[in-house]
This record gives structure tokens, sequence and C-alpha cells, in this order.
């Protein structure tokens, strides 16, 4: 199925600041769309992400091109480094009072329950593969329009389940590719210093599957609020 | 297409956000499989209700840590076997083959109309590292409804406690001194704090059945149903080989109270039991 | 009076107390009866050969006949529900199914 429309769609109805990015986790190499270069240069995921929204770089990324282990290893293409699956790590960087509290957030970070090659990045409207996940940044206006859109057609309500570390790897695209419901998250410290988060953006995950109805509510939106 | 049984794992939801997310996951789901929600205790607020709306049947397994909120829709087709008629060892080893090609997380429902082989085959199911999942009656039958598991590796060096005594015996009325002392020990086992479980199998049957033991009475002893009667009332439990008791015309009805037919799963499960100490003779 | 025949069911009584005696240890030493029955009817089997008075021989074959039916029924649940142990019964059982038809041949022949 081609996103080439939706992706163009969403950027005009939300005003998208950038491109929404259509992220893939491939478990082999023959996985990996045609047409999909190995990314040049060695970077964080968040960075792929930001890349690919700004500058419109397509490209897969296999562990040697995942420069952040941490953001690799919570999508399966590494193992986790033990300092961050101990907490360590966020322990001493700050985030918690104790070490306790570093491992309880750790142990409850949505992680990968497969092993996996690669991950792949591309506009959305450029991509030309179907995603598990297409990933926005957004301000909280746009964050609020996209919320609605997916209550639109049967109502309710959502929850965002985030800790403020590894928001993009964990949170963006893990928890989403796992339960296929959107997931809001702030760039965490991470992606703020290194992939250019800006102080108003947030990040949401969206289910690919959600977007042909989300696209819909907010045509419908456009019409009734303008 | 083979249908498996989804983990999702939301241990860091707490509530009420865990069911705002379980509900967004089910109204979202393409098909209508089993799903397992993985969340943290005192999580579990509201989630029975997003069950019951959707038309799901939600358990809850507290498993160590967390817990496993089983979500199985309630019009999904669960295979059924019907057992009824079908002698032991037949039953258990029909439920037997199912289980060992089914997922794990996959159920079936056995029914039967005999309670007696209902009974066998959750002994075989358990035996085999499942669980019975619930157990009822339903338009005459008897039925339970087994789920797959994958059976957990024994520990290693945990010395087992041996404080059950199960007595096989496989003479009967006609050798009045095993029968004797099947209850003689019996007593003396249930006097030191032991569990006893008796198991009656070939001409030993015929101890069971009502009248046949009043007609054996030795001399330096009670009667031997007496006997057979105090050993029961002091907790003493009585089965009798279902096959046995068919070849000799004894059925569940002719045994005396406190006696119960078993099949050869209970048999085996019992005789593979670690924590019992056998006594056959 | 010809007394073979009931010189053949002494044989089989003299025979049968052994047996009986081993079965009745197997039955948990509650044979009372049917050994009662079997004691008197050898009693009265060697009276009936001593003197060849007809009555007493009447009454040999009387008892030795409840003799054979008091075995049967103290013995029939365990022949019915005790495959595996019956065997240990079938001599004792074996030799006193004899005595009906001896009886029977010495009073008619």
């Amino acid at each position: 199925m081609s996103y080439e429309s939706e992706g163009k769609e969403l950027k005009e109805l939300l005003g998208l600041k950038g491109s929404p990015v259509a992220v893939k986790l491939a478990k082999t190499v023959a996985d990996v769309p045609a047409g999909i270069p190995k990314m040049s240069e060695k970077t964080r995921h968040c960075q792929f992400v930001q890349n690919a929204r700004l500058k419109g770089v397509k490209g897969y990324a296999t562990r040697e091109e995942h420069q952040c282990k941490g953001g690799a290893g919570v999508m399966g293409i590494e193992t986790l480094p033990q300092a961050v699956a101990s907490g360590d790590m966020y322990y001493k960087l700050g985030n918690f009072k104790t070490a306790e509290g570093a491992l309880e957030t750790v142990t409850a970070m949505p992680k990968s329950t497969e092993n996996y090659y690669a991950s792949i990045y591309a506009p959305l409207e450029a991509g030309g593969f179907e995603p598990d996940v297409v990933v926005v940044v957004v301000n909280p206006k746009q964050a609020l329009r996209i919320t609605q859109a997916y209550l639109h057609a049967t109502g309710g309500r959502v929850s965002s389940d985030y800790s403020g570390i590894q928001s993009i790897c964990a949170d963006a695209v893990i928890a989403v590719k796992e339960r296929n419901v959107p997931n809001m998250t702030f760039g965490c410290n991470g992606s703020r210093k290194n992939s250019g988060i800006a102080d108003d953006e947030v990040i949401i995950g969206i289910p690919p599957k959600s977007l042909a109805s989300i696209v819909e509510a907010l045509k419908t939106f456009k019409e009734k609020w303008g | 297409m083979r249908e498996t049984t989804k983990t999702i794992v939301l241990t860091g939801v707490k509530a009420p956000n865990a069911a705002i997310t379980i509900e967004n996951i089910i109204k979202g789901a393409e098909d209508r499989n089993d799903i397992i929600f993985m969340i943290s205790p005192g999580s579990e607020t509201g989630i029975d209700a997003i069950a019951k709306k959707y038309g799901y049947h939600m358990e809850i397994n507290a498993d160590g840590k967390n817990i496993g909120a089983r979500f199985a829709p309630v019009s999904k087709a669960m295979k059924e076997i019907d057992v009824t008629g079908d002698t032991c060892p037949g039953p258990a080893i029909t439920v037997g083959n199912h289980l060992s090609s089914m997922t794990a997380g996959d159920r079936v429902k056995v029914k039967s109309g005999c309670s007696d082989s209902i009974e066998d085959i959750a002994m075989a199911v358990k035996a085999a590292g499942s669980k019975v999942v619930e157990t009822g009656n339903e338009d005459g039958k008897h039925f339970l409804i087994a789920e797959k598991a994958i059976k957990a590796a024994a520990q290693a060096g945990a010395p087992v406690e041996k404080d059950k005594l199960l007595i096989v015996q496989s003479n009967g009325i006609g050798n009045a001194e095993r029968a004797y002392a099947t209850f003689i020990f019996s007593k003396v086992a249930l006097s030191m704090g032991k569990t006893v479980t008796i198991f009656l199998l070939m001409d030993g049957s015929s101890i069971a059945r009502k009248g046949t033991a009043a007609g054996v009475k030795h001399p330096a002893f009670e009667r031997l149903d007496k006997m057979m009667d105090d050993v029961i009332k002091a907790g003493a439990k009585i089965y009798v080989c279902e096959l046995s008791a068919q070849f000799r015309g004894i059925k569940s009805t002719d045994l005396v109270p406190g006696a119960k037919l078993a099949g050869a799963a209970t048999y085996l499960e019992l005789l593979s039991d670690p924590s019992y100490t056998i006594a056959n003779f | 009076m010809d007394m073979t025949y009931q010189i053949i069911a002494l044989t089989i009584m003299l025979s049968a107390m052994i047996s009986g005696f081993i079965t009745f240890r197997m039955i948990g030493m509650k044979l009372a009866v049917h050994f009662g029955a079997l004691a008197l009817a050898l009693i009265v089997t060697l009276a009936a050969i001593a003197t060849g008075t007809t009555p007493i021989v009447y009454a040999a074959a009387a008892l030795q006949i409840i003799a054979t039916l008091t075995a049967y029924t103290q013995t029939w649940k365990i022949l019915q529900y005790n495959f595996q142990t019956s065997p240990g019964y079938a001599p004792h059982l074996a030799l006193v199914t004899m005595l009906p038809v001896l009886a029977i041949a010495s009073l008619l022949v």
C-alpha cells in the first residue's frame, strides 16, 4: 500500500514542519525494501528520524550504524548495554534519586520482543514501503488534532505511556509497534540534545493502520473548525 | 492459518491508564484472538469492564511479580472434544495428544458424560504441565477447559518431603492377608500424620465394591469393610482403577462411599509424584 | 451296594481336606460352613463304606453334594471379582466339583 497521499495530506492538514517519518524494523537484509540505501553516517535513532523528517534522508541502519546502543537495544537491533539495562546509566546521569528507581523505570520501558537486523527510515510520502510506525514531531496543538482525529471514529480516551528517557525509540516506535495504539511522548534529554527536538515539540508514534481514519477526521475538522 | 496467543507488555502503565490503553488495543485489533496483557499489580482496575464491553472473557493469572490478564473472545470457537463412552485410558491419551499439538496459551474444551473421566483427564493435563482453567457442567455433561502451558523445568537439587503414602493393591478379597494389610498400613500411616492414598487395581477393585469386603473376616481382626470404613473416615482416599472395575462388572455406583473410579493418568501421576512413598504388595 | 464310587469320593475328600486348609488360609480363615460340611461328609462316607447301610450311603451322598455347594457359595464373590487370585482356589474347587457326580453315581449303580 502506498502511503504517499496520506503522508502528503497529513503534512498539509496539520501544517507539519517537515514530514511524517515512516519507520520500519527489518528482520534480515532481505526485508529491507528495494531502493533504500544503507545510511552513510553512524548516528543515533532519533537523529535518523529527524534527518528523514527535516532533510528527507532515506536509509537503513544496522547495529554498525547505530551509535546509541540504548536506542538500538530497545529496538532489538543490538543487545541493550548492561549499564542501561541495570538502570545504572540513568541513575548516574541524575534522572533518578535511587538506583532502584532507575532500574524500575528501565525494566518497565517498552522493549522489542524480537531481534532485528536494521531499522529503516524515510519521509512517509516518499518511502514507498509499508512502515511499522509513523513518527511525527509536532507542537501541542498539532498533537491535539491528531488525538482528536484518532478518537473521532470510535470515541473514548487516549493514554500516553512515557518516562522521560528513550522517548523516540522506546515510546514512539516500540510501544506503538507492539500495541498498535498511538503513543505520545516528550523528547528525552538525548533526543533534544542530539537530534534537535525543539522545546515546544512533542513526538507521537502512529500505527499505520490508523492513518486513513486519522486523515479522514482531520479533513472533517478542517471543514468544521477551519 | 495457525492462531497463537499474543502477549502485550504494559507493566509500566498504571491504572487507570492501563485500562485506557487496553481498550484502544482491543478496539484496533484486526481479528478476535486471545491476547494476554502483562500488567503490574494494582493496574487491573477497570480492565474487566473493558473485557465485558468488547465481548471478551477475562482471566487474571498472577505470575510472580506481574499479572497476566488474558482476554479470550467469548464467541471464539475453542476446539471441543467429547470423550463420552471412551474407555480409560482412551480419554487421557486423546487429550494428551491434542495438548501436545497445541501452542502455549491455546485452549481446548473436553466433555464427558462421566465426571470421573473428567477428573482423570484433569490429572493428565496437569501432569503434562498444562493448566485446567475451568470445570463445570453443561447440557448434562461434565467438562473442563485446559490451557496449554510449557512445562517449567524442575528446580534441581531441592529435596522432596515424603509425607504421603501411596498403597497400590492389585489383590482383592480373595487374598485376605493382603487386603487387610492395605488398611492396617493405612491406619498406621494416618496415625503418623501421613496423607494416605490407596489405589486398588485388578483384583483390588473388589475390595471397594459395596458388600464384598463385608464377607472377609479374619479371627484376629474386625471385618474388612469396617476397617476400610475407618480408614476412609480418617481421611484416606481410595481410588479404584476404572478399567479393572469395568472388566469385573463393577460400576461407580457399586463402590463404597469414599471410593471413586480413577483412570490410568491418575495412577501414573500418583506414581510419579516424588512426595509419595509407594507401598506395593 | 457297590462302594467303588464312595471309595473314590473318600479319596477325593481326603485330598480336599488339605487343599481346603490351604484355601481356608487365603480366604482369611473364614470357611467354617464349607469345612464343616466337608468334614461331616468325610466322616459319614467312612461310615457308609464301613457299614454298607443304604440310608447311611444316602446321607453320605447328600452331604457330599452339600459340601460342594458350600464350597461355591463361600467363594462365589472371589470367583466373580478376583481373576488373578482365583487360580489359587482352583485346586480345591476342582476337587470338590468331582463329588456330586460320584455321589449320584454311587446311588444309581
